[in-house]
Order: structure tokens, then sequence, then C-alpha cells
């Protein structure tokens, strides 16, 4: 849009539309006026050519005597009398028929030396100040002479003075008129702008568009009005929006500066877990290192950088099988464990043997683990410097070998020396006549042999500590049966003993306490070569608890003999064997003799 | 600049064309000026009614002896035509030969034959015109008179009211008006 030098002055809607209204209305007027001056210009001086005919031809009428009968002074007082009244014409002559001067006129006062022209042809026109004209007079169809006339312009002139001072009159008063009016009615138009504009300004300073402004006509303005109102709500509908969206973008800006804090909190705490765990990892006195599943090296700490033997940036890349650390068979081994690992499969640590460029050798031990670490599968790997300790462990089997060797010869020597003993007491009583000490000789060596029975089956046992229980059982029995000369066929022994490994300081109570009783069934329980048969049981329950059962269907114990007072050493040294292994004895005499002795294992 | 050349060219023109007229018709004589006032006087004269025999009636001028214009008058005459009417000429040689006519010329210097003309003609309404010394005061209507070239009027004011003329104030004020017999 163009901008109208108007709208550039600071001036009010009122003052333009009554500036543009006043100067359009003046312009208007004033061209009207001076079409009007213009148009009456051009009346006048028609009607001044009208008029001067009119008075040549009263002069030619007036005339035509004095011209006829040739009557120049007469012709001449008429020109001055008719034309003295006519107080604009400065100038006439009257020529007779032959086109020579016959009369003329100058009008007093007026300065001119000119002679009357030459005549013309008749008719009229303007020449500068003058208007001139020239006309036939007639007389019956015949030409008797031909009248000149000048006349200035002062009329025409005087009349356009006349004119524009009304003009003036005229403006002036439309202007005043005009103005007053102009101030009334503009109100009409600038009213509602006004309104319009305040209830802008207000709107704008106030920022609150619930106010509306009022409609007060039909027309543009009252269009605007309804248009500005109507922007209004939109506005306060979108301010409301706004508002509303501000308040979920605070709230949301809340949310994030929460988000955002706690993230950093987190990121601080992932960076400060990270940084531990690189700590943790990076100072792990294991080595860790990570590889692709073809076995190419990815990252590995500090300590395996010392295992390997490499610095990290000679690892990182590299494949531990081209790397020419390991032997073919490692090779093959680590690289089936790898594919093994590949496939998700637990494998066991595996130790293998490197020999490092510096011509070291160390034992190391290797752990495969298969991990996803963002989709991408990896193989972490725990790899240990067991060379130390696998040293150590030869020294241990070594001196534990010693050791059991060492245990042996002791077991070995105390068995000798138990048989010597047993063999001692059996040399004493051949010299023994009576027949109760040579029974208690018996028993004596019966008791010895049991002793060095359970050193033999340990130093005959795998770990010189564990005896295997039955088969010291069996050659106990098989001794007892042979040590009291049970004939084959009248007792028979029947043995139920579970694997239970009882170590030294339980098996020599229980190898005593079983050589006491089936003792006692042997001399007690089958008098005169009594049949019957001896049984003993042993096994573990689920609590660790051992039980042992010695019975027999012989005689049985008399019913008035309380075996825990008695005063027999056997069954005094059952009951003190018992105490020993902290375990219970009980007996039952339902059929034979029935022993229960439970002890924890 | 173009007007001017204009008016230069028609004065020019108009110039040559008075000059060819005068050379032709040279200045007229004391009677052609005369016979030409004469046949003009119908112009300015009003006849009573009954004069005219009907409205295409010419306008007779009659001449009484001595006839100082001869044929100068019938050719002034010749083709005008005033008010529609055409012209006649009339010549009287004697006073008792005279008729009627609307106007008529008295050349002679005699005044008692003047005086005899016009008391036969007292009856009628007749616009006389003569050019000698008191024809005026003899009773004639209109007398011209020679001041140097120029001709001018007497006119007997109470011979034309006792003629029942009317004469327009035109001729009347231009002329030398005398209350004779």
């Amino acid at each position: 849009m163009k901008i109208h030098p108007i709208q550039k002055l600071k001036l009010n809607i009122k003052q333009k539309l009554t500036l543009i209204i006043m100067v359009s209305s003046s312009i208007a007027l004033l061209l009207a006026c001076a079409g009007i001056i213009v148009y009456d210009q051009m009346t006048y001086k028609q009607v001044m050519r009208r008029k001067l005919d009119t008075l040549a031809e009263i002069i030619g009428n007036h005339c035509t005597a004095a011209l006829i009968f040739e009557h120049e002074k007469d012709a001449r007082e008429t020109l001055s009398t008719l034309l003295k009244a006519e107080k604009y014409i400065v100038f006439a002559s009257l020529y007779d028929k032959n086109d020579k001067i016959f009369a003329r006129y100058k009008r007093e006062g007026v300065a001119t030396t000119t002679l009357p022209p030459l005549p013309e042809e008749e008719g009229s026109y303007f020449e500068k100040d003058y208007l001139i004209l020239f006309q036939e007079i007639m007389l019956e169809g015949e030409r008797i002479g031909k009248v000149y006339i000048q006349s200035n312009l002062g009329e025409i002139k005087a009349r356009l003075k006349s004119f524009i001072i009304i003009v003036i009159v005229v403006l002036i008063i439309s202007f005043l008129v005009s103005y007053l009016m102009t101030a009334k009615l503009q109100r009409i138009i600038s009213e509602p702008i006004f309104h319009l504009a305040n209830v802008a300004r207000e709107v704008s300073l106030q920022k609150d568009y619930s106010i509306r402004a009022e409609k007060s006509s039909q027309d543009e303005l009252g269009f605007l009005t309804e248009r500005f109102n109507e922007m209004l709500v939109q506005i306060q509908d979108r301010e409301d929006a706004l508002q509303k969206a501000h308040n979920e973008l605070e709230i949301r800006a809340q949310e994030l500066q929460k988000e955002l804090t706690e993230r950093k909190q987190a990121e601080e705490e992932l960076k400060t877990s990270e940084e531990k765990y690189r700590i943790l990892t990076e100072g792990a006195p294991i080595g860790i290192y990570t590889s692709d599943c073809e076995g190419n090296f990815l990252y590995g700490n500090k300590m395996a950088e010392e295992i390997f033997g490499f610095g990290r940036e000679e690892l990182v890349g590299k494949n531990l099988v081209n790397l020419k650390l390991l032997s073919l068979s490692d090779v093959n081994k680590i690289t089936e464990l790898l594919t093994l690992s590949k496939l998700g499969k637990e494998t066991e640590p595996h130790e293998f043997t490197l020999n490092r460029n510096d011509g070291s050798k160390v034992i190391i031990r290797n752990h495969n683990r298969l991990l996803t670490i963002s989709g991408e599968k990896l193989v972490l790997t725990m790899v240990e410097d067991i060379t130390e300790r696998k040293r150590s462990e030869e020294q241990i089997k070594a001196s534990l070998k010693e050791k059991e060797v060492l245990l042996k010869e002791i077991h070995h020597r105390v068995k000798n020396n138990l048989q010597v003993i047993c063999s001692l007491l059996y040399l004493q009583s051949t010299k023994v006549g009576d027949k109760r000490a040579l029974e208690m000789f018996t028993e004596s060596q019966n008791r010895v042999r049991s002793m060095a029975l359970i050193h033999e089956k340990l130093y005959q046992s795998k770990d010189m500590a564990n005896i295997d229980f039955s088969e010291y059982v069996q050659s106990l029995t098989t001794y007892l049966f042979h040590s009291y000369g049970v004939k084959t066929g009248t007792i028979s022994m029947n043995l139920s003993i579970d694997n239970v490994l009882l170590g030294v300081d339980k098996a020599i109570p229980c190898g005593l306490i079983i050589n006491e009783l089936v003792s006692n069934s042997l001399k007690y329980a089958f008098p005169n070569g009594n049949k019957g048969e001896i049984n003993i049981q042993l096994y573990s329950d689920n609590d660790n608890h051992v039980i042992m059962n010695i019975d027999d269907n012989g005689v049985g114990i008399p019913e008035d003999i309380d075996f825990q007072k008695t005063k027999t050493l056997g069954l005094q040294l059952v009951n003190i064997l018992t105490r020993q292994l902290k375990g219970t004895i009980k007996l039952d005499h339902e059929e034979g003799t029935r022993f229960e002795i439970v002890f924890a294992r | 600049m173009m007007r001017k050349l204009w008016c230069l060219v028609i004065i020019t023109l108009f110039a040559t064309k008075g000059q060819a007229q005068m050379g032709f018709t040279k200045y007229p004589s004391e009677y052609q000026v005369k016979a030409k006032f004469l046949y003009n006087f119908a112009r300015f004269v009003e006849w009573p009614d009954g004069v005219f025999a009907d409205s295409n009636s010419s306008i007779t001028i009659g001449v009484i002896d001595p006839d100082p214009f001869g044929i100068d008058l019938d050719k002034t005459v010749e083709g005008k035509r005033i008010n529609g009417r055409g012209f006649r000429i009339r010549r009287f040689h004697r006073v008792n030969e005279l008729e009627f006519c609307h106007i008529l010329f008295i050349g002679t210097p005699d005044k008692e034959y003047r005086l005899q003309i016009l008391k036969r003609l007292e009856d009628w309404s007749v616009l006389t015109v003569g050019d000698k010394k008191d024809f005026a005061y003899d009773g004639g209507i209109i007398n011209f008179i020679m001041v140097g070239k120029k001709i001018f009027f007497e006119i007997n004011m109470k011979a034309l009211k006792k003629s029942g003329l009317v004469l327009s104030p035109r001729i009347l004020k231009m002329s030398n008006l005398i209350e004779g017999d």
C-alpha cells in the first residue's frame, strides 16, 4: 500500500477526515466556481458580441438616413448620442457604401491616436483587450455602409472581478459551513473509530481481552467492530490456550529439569560407577579381557597385559591364536572353548601354558563367558596367572605324599608293634595253665588284635584317615571265629555293613565294641556247640548318625544282669567306648541278644 | 501575425475594389445625387391611406419642367424597390397636365409658376421637393440647399403637416426646419 502524504501528517483521524473533506469540498467548490466563471466569461463574450451586434444594428438603423443623405454631422451626432452611454465602447466608425470613412466616434478620455481601421468583412472578434466588430448597414437589401465598433473588455473584466469576489465570499462561507458541518458530521465516522481505537488501547494496556467494542453502525465500521470483537474472542481463546500451553510447558520444563537433574545425577552416578568399575576392572588382581567371537582382542585390563606380556595397543585387534604364545594343543583347546562359548555354552576354566616373548613361561587359567552387550556378542575371559599357585600346589602335593608315606609307616609300625604285643601275649598265655587266666590273655590278645587290625586297614586305605569298615569287620570276625575255635557249620556270621567310612577316633572304639560283643556271643550265646547266627549291621541314617546293631539268636543275657552296671570287663569296655563315641547303647533280649549303638559320625 | 497578414490582404483587396469603382463612376454630378435623394425620400415618408391602389402599386416620382435630371433619374430608380414597391417616373410639362404622383420635383426658379404648381397640388398628398431658393418658404415641403458641395434639406413643417404626409424624424433631425406658409 502506497502511503498518501496525508497519512504522514501527525493528525488524528478526526483532523484527517476534516482536512480531507475540507480540502476536497473546497477544491470541488473552487473547480465549480472556476467552471462557472469560465462558462460565464464565455457566455458573456457571446452576450457582448450580441450586444455589440445589436448596438451596431441600432447605429446602422439610426444612421441610414445620414448615410443615404450623406449627412456626416448627423451621423457623428448619432454615434456620439448612441455610444456615450456605452462606456466600454472606446471607438466606433461609420463607412459609406464605398468604404470611405464617413463618421467616427472616440470615447472621451481614451488615449488613443489610432486611426479608424480600414473596413473589414462583417463579423466580430476579440483582439488583445478589445472586441472588434464590423457590420454592414443594409437598407432594402442594399448595402449602404458599414459600422465598426471597438469595445474594451472592461465590462467582462468587471464582471470577472465581481464574480471572483462572489466566489471568494461563497468559498469563505461554504468553507465555514462545510467546516462546521464536517466537525459535526465527521463524528459519524470518527467516533466509532475512536471508540475502537480506545478499546484497542485499553486491551493492549490492560492485556484484558474480555473488553468488547460497541457496534454503533451497520456499515464497514460496524463490520470492523464485529470482526475486532471476534478477533478479541479469538485472541482470548488463543491467549487461554497459550496460557494453558505455557503452564503445561512450565510443568514439562520442571519435569524436564527434574529429569535432567536426575539424568545428570544418573550420569554422574554412571560416571562414578563407570569409574568405579573401570578402577575395579583395571585394578582387579585378575586378568580380564574381552574378545569378539573370532577371538580377536577388544579390551584387556592391566593384569591381562601383564599376564600376556603385551601392551594394550599390541593386544587390541590381535588374536590370541596368532600371538604364538600357545602350543598347538593349547591352540586347539582354546579354539574349541571359543566355539563352545560362541554357541552360548558354559565352559569350565582351563589352564594353558603361555610361552611369553621374553622367554618366561606362565601357567594361566582361562575362564570364558559369553556376554551380550548392546546386542553385540563378545567373550569375556578371566585370566589368572596360576604359575605360583601351581608351584605351591606341587609342593603341597609332594609334602602330602611324604606325610602319607610317613603315616603309613607309622600305622604299619603301630600295627606291627601291636602284632608283637599280641604275639607276646600269646607266648605268655602258653605258659598259663589257669583256664580263667588263659581266657583273659586270649581276650587281651583279641583286643590288641582288633586295634592292630584297624591300623593295618588304615595303612592299606587310600587316605590314611578312613578305613573301609566292612572289610575291617570281615577281617575282625574271621579272626575272632578263628580265635575262639568256632567249628564251621555251627555259628554263621551275617554281615550287613554299609560302605561307611570312619575315622581312626571312631573306628577304634567301634572295632573294640564289635570285638567285645562278638566275643561275648561266641563265648556265651551258643553253649554246647549250639547252632546259631550272629548278625552285624552297620548303616548311616540321614541325620549323619551311624547305627550299629549286633545281635545273636543265642541263649541271651540273663534277665537280672544290668549290662551297664556289670563288673565284667567286656561290657564295661563297651559302655566306656560308647561314651567315648558320645553315642547311646540299647540292649534288647527278646530273642537272643541285641545291642544297638547309635553315634554321630 | 497571421491575423495581421490577413487584415493586410483584405485591406488591399478593398482598397483596389474601391479605386476601381471610383475610377468607373467618377464623382456623381449634383443632379445624380439629387435623383438618388429623391428616390430615397420614399423610404422615409409615410403616405396617408388610399394613395396606393394596392400594396404592389408603384411609387410615382413626377418631374415638372424644367427637368434637370434627364435620364439620370430613370437610371437611378431602375430596378429599385422600396417596401416592395417599384418606381414610375412621370414628366409633366404644364400645370394643368399635373396628375397625382407620390413625389414631385419642382425645379422651376419662377416663383409664380411654383406657387401655381403648389396650388394645384394643394389637396393631394404629394411630397414636393425643390432646389431653388425659398421653395420651402413658398409652400414646398423639402428644399435642397447647397452648402459648398454638400446638399442639405430645408423642410417646411407646415406644408408637411398640411399635405398629410409623415416624414421620418431621422430626416427631420438632419434638416433645417422652417415654419413657412
